[in-house]
């Protein structure tokens, strides 16, 4: 197999649909990825992020739709003519060959000669750290070890394009840490673009050059971790990236600015919201908001500011979170802990709550929301 | 959990017990094929090799043997082939119409085998067939090709499907995928199968009988022989059966053995 070659998506789809009897799992799905990205298809489980990769790998046929790799269409292509290696979930190591006959079974199918295929697959071995495994059988693996076998053979002849499908979750947190870190670094390495599919959204923050968010077999919002986090577009993306403080009520643009009016907060951005609905969402991240000490609870209404009680103050190693009740909002709040500069406080605390207006995102009200 | 002196003895009694019921018979037709007295009765008179040297002389048992060789082989090559893709069928799908096949597959081991040879037998002679070697492969596969897809089924569903798309994801066609990776895993089961197939063809009287036209096979020609007593030639054919099925089992055994780890 080949690098890519041309400078256009190492892989693209378009118009794809995919429906089982009368379940619609996939519609009019479009995405082309850059060469050498790692882009994650982030969704819950039956968002048809799994049926899309498997469409990719030509091990289902869409319904509807084209898939091009490399520039070349291959929707009708057999799975074993198209270049893209998979990586799955529980591996599907072949259960009647050593490690090493796994890791070397592409490059034998292809009848690469004998000292080729050996000096390749102990090559494999060795960036995985199963440099001695190579004899074993694959029932006397770890899981991680199971996990860097799956890789390697997915890897061995070099396919330009590595689909993976949630290959993380058999693993337990701290392995699945490690392995997050060491995929990425891998990625970069051997420059092949990958396809991660997860439901993990932590996994796709960390891993991800860009994150394809899904729901309901349609894309929702695509971007840098950073945008979709920062700017999630649909009250789905907030809620399923992280945690959002949400609120809900009338738009109104004045000077420049944007209104919106939540009963006793007022939420002010001079950011335009990019529709043009008088009704909409503002979400605001749990971190993106000030906590300071008051007395003051009757302070007169002001943007992006309130009044109101600690109701909960949660304590988690590495941050503190409260739960502020103001009037008839109660409002998720998270602060760096371990540093003197932030202080702390404690249930029933009077407090007043801040953010700027950078902290604010403007959702539409969509009624798929 | 440890057992007390009196129930070990006990153990050991049934199982020796067990042991007689299943070999005795068989002992016994081997031993007075080794007797010079010529009928099947005590007491053991001298021993000889005089009925084996009759039956390896006899054209008719020799053409018998091999006419079974032929049956049984031609049944069990016949079998894995169309029995092959029945078990992956009901291994892999999952719909009405699959169970409604698999039930149909399963009838042949609850109907009598004599009325399935009758109506062959008609079966044959209304669509006007003669009788030969092939129609009697064709009364045995439809005999045995249930043991077959049933053994090979309960073996397929253990296998995850996944692997034969990991193979294809790696560059293998479907052919060369089955070849690599389904066959290896399903090879043993095959086996296992194949010999359960083959014991059944050899032994096999009453579809044999109706459906072999005027051939014979060793079964037909013990029955033949039977009705004139008990013969001691019989009991050298049956000692050589159990001797060859032995001798099959062994081979087979060791077979598999090399080629799956």
């Amino acid at each position: 197999m080949t690098t890519t070659t041309s400078s256009g998506p190492a892989v693209a789809v378009a118009g794809i649909s995919k429906r089982y009897g009368a379940v619609q799992a996939l519609s009019d799905v479009t995405l082309a990825v850059a060469p050498g990205r790692f882009v994650s298809l982030l969704g819950p489980s039956g968002c048809g992020k799994t049926t899309l990769m498997r469409i990719i790998a030509g091990l289902d046929r869409q319904s509807e739709g084209r898939v091009l790799i490399d520039g070349k269409d291959m929707s009708r292509t057999a799975p074993h003519r198209r270049p893209v290696g998979l990586v799955f979930q529980r591996y599907a190591l072949f259960p009647h060959m050593t490690v090493a006959e796994n890791v070397g079974f592409a490059l034998r199918l292809r009848g690469a000669d004998r000292s080729a295929t050996q000096a390749r697959v102990q090559e494999l071995l060795d960036l995985f750290q199963l440099g001695q495994f190579g004899g074993r059988s694959i029932d006397q693996l770890s899981g991680g070890q199971a996990q860097r076998v799956a890789l390697a053979r997915a890897l061995a002849d070099s396919p330009p394009v590595l689909l993976l499908d949630e290959p993380m979750s058999a693993l337990d947190l701290k392995l699945r840490q490690a392995m997050q870190l060491e995929l990425r670094r891998l990625q970069k390495q051997i420059g092949a673009t990958f396809l991660f599919v997860t439901h993990d959204q932590d996994e796709a923050m960390v891993m991800s050059d860009e994150i394809v968010l899904m729901n309901n077999g349609e894309i929702v919002q695509r971007g840098t971790p950073e945008e979709v986090y920062g700017r999630p577009r649909s009250l789905f993306s907030a809620r399923f990236l992280g945690e959002a403080n949400l609120f809900s009520g009338p738009l109104r643009r004045e000077a420049g600015a944007t209104l919106l009016d939540a009963g006793s907060l007022l939420l002010k951005s001079h950011a335009a919201a990019d529709f043009a609905a008088t009704k909409g969402w503002a979400c605001i991240r749990p971190e993106a908001i000030r906590i300071a000490a008051s007395s003051d609870n009757k302070a007169e209404r002001r943007p992006n500011a309130a009044a109101g009680r600690v109701r909960e103050a949660i304590f988690q190693g590495a941050y503190r979170r409260y739960v502020v009740e103001l009037d008839g909002h109660s409002l998720l709040v998270q602060q760096p802990a371990g540093s003197d500069a932030v202080p702390t406080f404690s249930e029933a605390d009077p407090v007043s709550v801040s953010w700027s207006e950078s902290g604010i995102t403007y959702i539409e009200d969509a009624d798929n929301a | 959990m440890t057992y007390g002196r009196t129930s070990i003895i006990a153990f050991t009694a049934y199982t020796c017990v067990l042991l007689a019921f299943l070999f005795a018979p068989i002992a016994v037709v081997v031993l007075f094929s080794f007797d010079s007295k010529g009928i099947a009765a005590f007491p053991f008179q001298g021993p000889t090799l005089s009925w084996y040297q009759a039956v390896i002389a006899d054209p008719i048992i020799r053409k018998a043997a091999l006419n079974s060789v032929i049956v049984a082989a031609g049944t069990t090559l016949a079998c894995i082939l169309i029995g092959t893709s029945a078990a992956f069928v009901i291994a892999r799908t999952r719909s009405p119409s699959t169970t409604a096949f698999a039930g149909l597959m399963a009838l042949p081991l609850l109907l009598p085998h004599l009325l399935l040879g009758i109506a062959l037998l008609s079966f044959f002679n209304s669509i006007g067939i003669g009788l030969s070697l092939w129609t009697a492969i064709i009364g045995h596969v439809l005999i045995t090709l249930p043991f077959l897809v049933f053994t090979l089924s309960a073996r397929i569903a253990g296998i995850d499907p996944q692997l034969s798309e990991a193979a294809a994801t790696l560059g293998a066609s479907p052919a060369k995928a089955f070849a690599t990776v389904t066959l290896p895993l399903i090879r043993s089961a095959m086996i296992g199968a194949a010999l359960l197939v083959v014991a059944w063809s050899l032994d096999e009287f009453s579809v044999s009988f109706l459906t072999i036209g005027s051939s014979n096979t060793l079964p037909i020609i013990i029955w033949g022989q039977m009705r004139a007593g008990v013969s001691p030639t019989v009991n050298a054919i049956s000692a050589l059966m159990v001797l060859a099925t032995i001798l099959l089992v062994c081979v087979v055994h060791r077979l598999a053995d090399l080629k799956f780890r």
